[in-house]
């Protein structure tokens, strides 16, 4: 039996779980940028707030509608996540961390009462972390998934719980999910099985196997399988490792200053050889490019990228930010004024002993025990403490707009949560004593 | 990029603990260290004060409206969600737009706030079905 468990609204959730004085209120989050809505909660939603619609065009309505506002605070996102996952953890013997804010994992064997399972992960997460969950569960993950939309349509067995435990209860829940909603269903394969007048999860089963090899192919097979209740999909317990490695943000302002736009290539080029550390890998192709602002339909358009192959496979922040900066030279045209930079790191492998001996000796252990060093002061003293130079000090006139973020309570000392007591009970007290 | 700039910024950099310990990892010339086999690992703080660090979070009490419960401006505490609150526990509560730091006591079958430990403590708040109690306090940390 599998759980599938994801988290409501999950960074506007994250955003309150610190502050009471925003439980039950609307909230939203806006992308990098502050350029539109990206997470919204259920408040929100019935305020007729919609998502991905630019920030410009509804700040009156948010305004006006008293919703609480915030830019996204990915470290804040990222460690609560984390928390979700090791809450889980501590219930099931196996876990897949499907994303940001979803995962699979197994029911422990011998359990009998799924639903009180269901209630004791959600209430688990929901006491060690703040966060609310809604958990499905099923024989295979489609079924795990389906079982989950219907635990937030509140037709599950609990509130928030929502098994699929007997073949009564999947053919009853399949029915009440239209087929745009079951995992897996792309836009133009849900049209072709509309016209089909396959119109929910329960009709989709009923095709002939034949007939769903021939239009979705194996995959549409095999996911007929997993909604027929036999699991197809395995649990991936390790992620597989990533195959490239990058980053890319709007400037805060358009930029044409040349040397503005090298400073923020060689700070995401260092966010960039930094992972590739964490991960233990090395680069063997590193690609950069340039965009304009697409929307500023009166100034003239450019966009163009680099990319090339290292001579050595590398980790280190500095070789990466020279081999970059050049590709920027080359890439950069006056005349334009420029939106993005983005640089990404592919052809990863893992460092291999031999590798490093048989090219340069010394000078590689020199350079992975510096940036070994570099990595410690940063991870003690902040993000970016120590750094390349050519990184510079300018980043506030690149940087993109954050004007609305939240502290990073969980994992920077000095934005934790502040305790300043009220005045009401000190007044109080003061009578007291 | 050259490699002279920011060496320039190590030497300004002071020498940290660990660099000092990775220089001591390094494989010793002479004879073996009898201590090879006793070697345990150093006490970790952390490990002692954070049972549960899933559910465990930090806060620092800042003015001085705490004095009665006995905590100071910039004490720092943790608070482990995990723990369920019980009678004679320090709660964080959010009260009054504001958290605040309060023990919580039972008397007979009714749970109220107030901010020392003893039950005849004259300023209690009820704890009814809205009182939001954010976690319970298990470690408070002065720097002296």
């Amino acid at each position: 039996m599998i759980a599938h468990i994801d988290v409501n609204s999950f960074y506007a959730s994250c955003e309150q779980v610190f502050r009471p004085d925003l439980w039950e209120k609307p909230v939203v989050v806006l992308s990098n940028n502050d350029g539109c809505i990206i997470a919204l909660n259920a408040q929100a939603k019935a305020q007729g707030i919609k998502m991905g619609r630019p920030m410009h065009e509804q700040w009156e309505e948010v305004r006006k509608k008293k919703i609480h506002v915030f830019s996204s605070n990915y470290a804040l996102y990222g460690d609560m996540s984390q928390r979700v996952m090791e809450t889980i953890a501590t219930l099931t013997p196996a876990l897949e961390v499907y994303s940001i804010d979803e995962a699979f994992c197994e029911v422990p064997e011998g359990i009998q009462d799924l639903d009180a399972y269901g209630r004791d992960v959600h209430n688990r997460i929901h006491q060690w972390t703040g966060l609310p969950v809604c958990v499905g569960m099923g024989p295979s993950k489609a079924l795990a998934k389906v079982a989950n939309r219907m635990a937030k349509s509140g037709a599950g067995s609990s509130p928030r719980v929502c098994p699929i435990d007997s073949d009564v209860t999947r053919k009853a829940l399949l029915q009440r999910c239209d087929i745009e909603d079951v995992w897996g269903i792309g836009r133009k394969h849900a049209q072709r099985l509309r016209q089909r007048k396959v119109t929910n999860a329960w009709e989709f089963t009923q095709l002939s196997d034949a007939w769903v090899q021939k239009h979705l192919t194996v995959v549409g097979l095999r996911l007929k399988r997993e909604l027929e209740g036999t699991p197809q999909l395995k649990l991936e317990e390790s992620p597989a490792a990533k195959k490239m490695i990058g980053t890319a943000k709007s400037f805060g302002h358009n930029l044409d200053d040349p040397g503005l736009m090298q400073e923020a290539l060689a700070w995401y080029v260092s966010e960039v050889a930094q992972k590739l550390r964490e991960q233990n890998r090395l680069a063997c192709r590193l690609t950069v490019f340039v965009e304009t602002n697409r929307f500023r339909k009166d100034r003239p358009q450019y966009c163009n990228q680099i990319s090339q192959r290292l001579p050595i496979p590398t980790q280190d922040s500095r070789q990466l930010v020279q081999v970059a900066s050049t590709m920027l030279d080359h890439l950069y045209r006056p005349g334009f004024l420029y939106k993005k930079v983005g640089v990404w790191a592919s052809e990863l492998v893992v460092p291999s002993f031999t590798q490093l001996h048989l090219f340069e000796p010394p000078k590689k252990q020199q350079s992975s025990a510096l940036m070994g060093i570099m990595d410690q002061v940063n991870s003690r003293y902040g993000k970016a403490k120590l750094r390349v130079a050519r990184s510079g000090y300018r980043r506030a006139e690149w940087k993109l707009k954050q004007e609305h973020c939240s502290p990073r309570f969980t994992t920077q000392l000095s934005e934790i949560m502040t305790i300043r007591g009220n005045t009401v009970s000190s007044k109080y007290l003061s009578h007291d004593s | 990029m050259n490699t002279p700039a920011l060496s320039l910024f190590l030497l300004h950099e002071p020498s940290s603990a660990e660099m000092a310990a990775a220089k001591t990892h390094q494989q010793p010339s002479g004879f073996p260290s009898p201590a090879t086999d006793y070697l345990e690992e150093r006490i970790n703080l952390s490990r002692i004060l954070i049972s549960n660090p899933t559910s465990t979070y930090l806060a620092r009490i800042q003015g001085g409206a705490h004095e009665e419960t006995g905590l100071q401006e910039g004490d720092l505490l943790l608070i482990d969600r995990s723990i369920t609150p019980r009678s004679g526990k320090l709660v964080l509560v959010w009260e009054d737009q504001e958290f605040t730091v309060k023990f919580l006591l039972k008397q007979g079958k009714s749970y109220f706030l107030t901010s020392r430990a003893t039950p005849s403590s004259k300023d209690r708040i009820p704890v009814e079905s809205g009182t939001k109690i954010w976690g319970v306090v298990t470690q408070w940390i002065r720097a002296v």
